[in-house]
């Protein structure tokens, strides 16, 4: 599935031809990439293919079979509605995985255009920018996505937007900061000369040279994002039930821990290491990218 | 000095100012009608009237700017209002749930400062050893580990299993400090061990970055003592930019005392949150939101404060 290391040395020569861009090329010799890369891999399988996976149905109460221990029908036994649990961890997956991508576009979306005008623009646009993003950073990120949620309601794309809002403020900063020397180097001042229009000179000019940090950070991003629908979740206010999330489903396990401990396990593993598996990306396309980031982010 | 100290007060002020307007009016967007909380569950008994009458009484029946203006006034003077649900002033609510809070707060700040500093250190002075791998590994796992499941596995492992510490409930340690503390434990570890691998990270970096440095080498060749040179000379250099960490850190842990309260049912602000938030009770929602990015924006201006008073260059900038 994963190509290692060998495949750049020129031992087998029809891989070495294979031109792969830079960056994937980069990844590939970062182990921990690889590792994390995988397991990422691995989890959008079971994801996408989860109704091929399973006979069971994630929502399929069956309150005789309530509780059972993990056995060979139900991998990781059944919770107190008797619902399959390795069902309900497959299609979990898929919340997890959609909700932290779409954070971090949201994130983006957000945050680089603010980053890029205040940058652009300086002056008292920029203070202004930056103000904003200091208010909102200083309220706590959990308790903002908690009201967020509360305006916006519960769900896949809402937990998504007061993630991503939440996220913005980093990559709002982190191309502020670039667009700020680009702003200062030779060729933008030239095209500047030649007159320019601003909108030219910020999407052609500034925003493709600042772009990098932002890619990175999203990508350590996505982590943060399932830790936080994870959290919401378990409080009761991400996405709704019935529909699984791996954090409603440990919010379930908590209150069923004495009779059923076992239903505790499973999902904690698998957000732990889908987070760690997305910082592990993250810090190797930091890495290829732009290894002076090293330490910042 | 006080140009610096004063543009940075400024800023500080006005920041302070955009998130009370902000979430003043953000929190009554919210659609669920905060009179409800006000009449109970069961808003049938009520006639519109009467409805209406409440409404009048609390002031929500005026324009949206006038409320605002209304409650910075009242804010500035003590005065917080009156919880919608239990119609308690909210200043006393907040009262008896700050102390629970910060005691938290500073245990899971403590845990940090103790686990992520010394476990730096020691990886820094041990590089590629297998301290250095141990120390490095159980980071990336502190920082990628949900804390409610942390919460949970500790609660199962220590409290249900073995039974050698309490589950919930929360006692200030100043009141009984041998029960405050057992119950503290677990929460206060739960929200620290994040910090902890940010601070393990950033204190490896910096101490291998400053044991680089020349004057480390001329503090070598003079002959003084390894301990000294580590203790004296290096350390107190490199945990500079861990005092800026540390400083970020206040709202991570506000923020993550939202669950963690919850779990353990710890009467402070982060389970307060939680409730008011449900049963839209704009003022202490407002209250706690204020109070909390207080903390954060008073933490930030110390921080730099303190950074710009230990390190000139940053004055200058």
């Amino acid at each position: 599935m994963v190509k290692t290391s060998d495949s750049v040395e020129p031992s087998s020569v029809d891989t070495a031809r294979i031109q792969l861009p830079y960056w994937l090329a980069g990844l590939l010799r970062h182990r921990l990439s690889v590792i994390g890369g995988s397991f990422i891999l691995f989890v959008a399988f079971l994801a996408v293919f989860a109704p091929l996976l399973t006979g069971f149905e994630p929502t399929e109460i069956d309150p005789p079979n309530r509780f059972l221990r993990p056995s060979f029908e139900h991998l990781l036994g059944t919770d107190y509605l008797g619902r399959d649990q390795f069902t309900r961890l497959i299609y979990g997956a898929r919340i997890s995985i959609v909700v932290g991508i779409f954070s971090v576009v949201i994130a983006s979306v957000i945050g680089v255009p603010l980053g890029l005008t205040a940058a652009y623009f300086g002056g008292w646009t920029d203070s202004a920018i930056m103000r904003f993003i200091d208010a909102k950073l200083s309220i706590p990120g959990l308790i903002l996505a908690m009201m967020l949620l509360l305006m916006l309601g519960g769900g896949v794309l809402t937990v998504s937007i007061a993630l991503g809002i939440n996220l913005s403020s980093a990559q709002a900063r982190l191309i502020r900061s670039q667009a700020l020397s680009v702003k200062e180097r030779e060729y933008f001042h030239a095209a500047r000369a030649m007159g320019t229009s601003n909108w030219r000179l910020i999407l052609l000019h500034m925003m493709p040279s600042s772009i990098q940090p932002v890619i990175v950070q999203a990508s350590l991003g996505v982590g943060f994002a399932i830790l936080g629908e994870a959290s919401l979740s378990f409080l009761g206010l991400g996405v709704t039930p019935p529909t699984p999330t791996w954090g409603n489903m440990l919010s379930l396990a908590f209150q069923y821990m004495r009779s059923a401990p076992y239903l505790l396990f499973a999902p904690g593993v698998a957000i732990l290491l889908l987070v760690m598996s997305f910082s592990f990306v993250g810090d190797g396309l930091r890495d290829v990218l732009d290894p002076r980031l090293k330490g910042k982010i | 000095m006080t140009r610096y100290l004063l543009s940075r007060l400024g800023q500080s002020v006005v920041v302070f100012l955009i998130v009370s307007v902000v979430v003043f009016f953000a929190v009554r967007t919210v659609p669920q009608d905060p009179i409800y909380a006000l009449v109970g569950e069961d808003a049938e008994g009520y006639t519109p009237a009467q409805i209406e009458t409440i409404r009048e009484e609390f002031g929500l029946n005026r324009p949206l700017p006038v409320q605002y203006m209304s409650w910075v006034g009242d804010a500035l003077k003590g005065d917080w209002g009156l919880s919608f649900q239990n119609k308690l002033p909210v200043i006393d609510l907040i009262k008896k749930r700050v102390p629970f809070t910060l005691t938290l707060a500073v245990g899971a700040m403590a845990i940090s400062i103790v686990f992520g500093i010394s476990t730096g250190v020691i990886a820094a002075l041990t590089r590629n050893s297998k301290w250095d791998m141990m120390a490095t590994g159980s980071a990336m796992f502190a920082v990628a580990v949900p804390e409610f499941w942390l919460a949970l596995m500790m609660i199962l492992f220590f409290g249900v299993t073995l039974g050698i510490l309490p589950v919930y409930g929360a006692v200030l340690i100043w009141d009984d400090p041998i029960e405050g503390f057992r119950l503290m434990i677990m929460p206060a570890f739960a929200l620290g061990i994040g910090g902890a691998a940010t601070l393990m990270r950033q204190s490896r970096s910096s101490m291998l970055e400053t044991m680089g440095e020349d004057y480390i080498r001329t503090a070598r060749s003079k002959g003084v003592k390894e301990k000294t040179v580590i203790i004296v000379h290096a350390l107190r250099n490199s945990l500079l930019p861990v005092v800026t960490i540390l400083g970020l850190r206040i709202g991570r842990v506000l923020g993550g005392a939202v669950v963690i309260e919850t779990m353990f049912s710890w009467p402070g602000l982060g389970q307060l949150a939680v409730s008011s938030l449900q049963k839209a009770d704009y003022p202490v929602i407002m209250a706690i939101v204020m109070f909390s990015s207080a903390a954060v924006i008073i933490a930030n201006f110390v921080t730099d404060i303190a950074y710009s008073y230990i390190d000139p260059r940053i004055r200058y900038a």
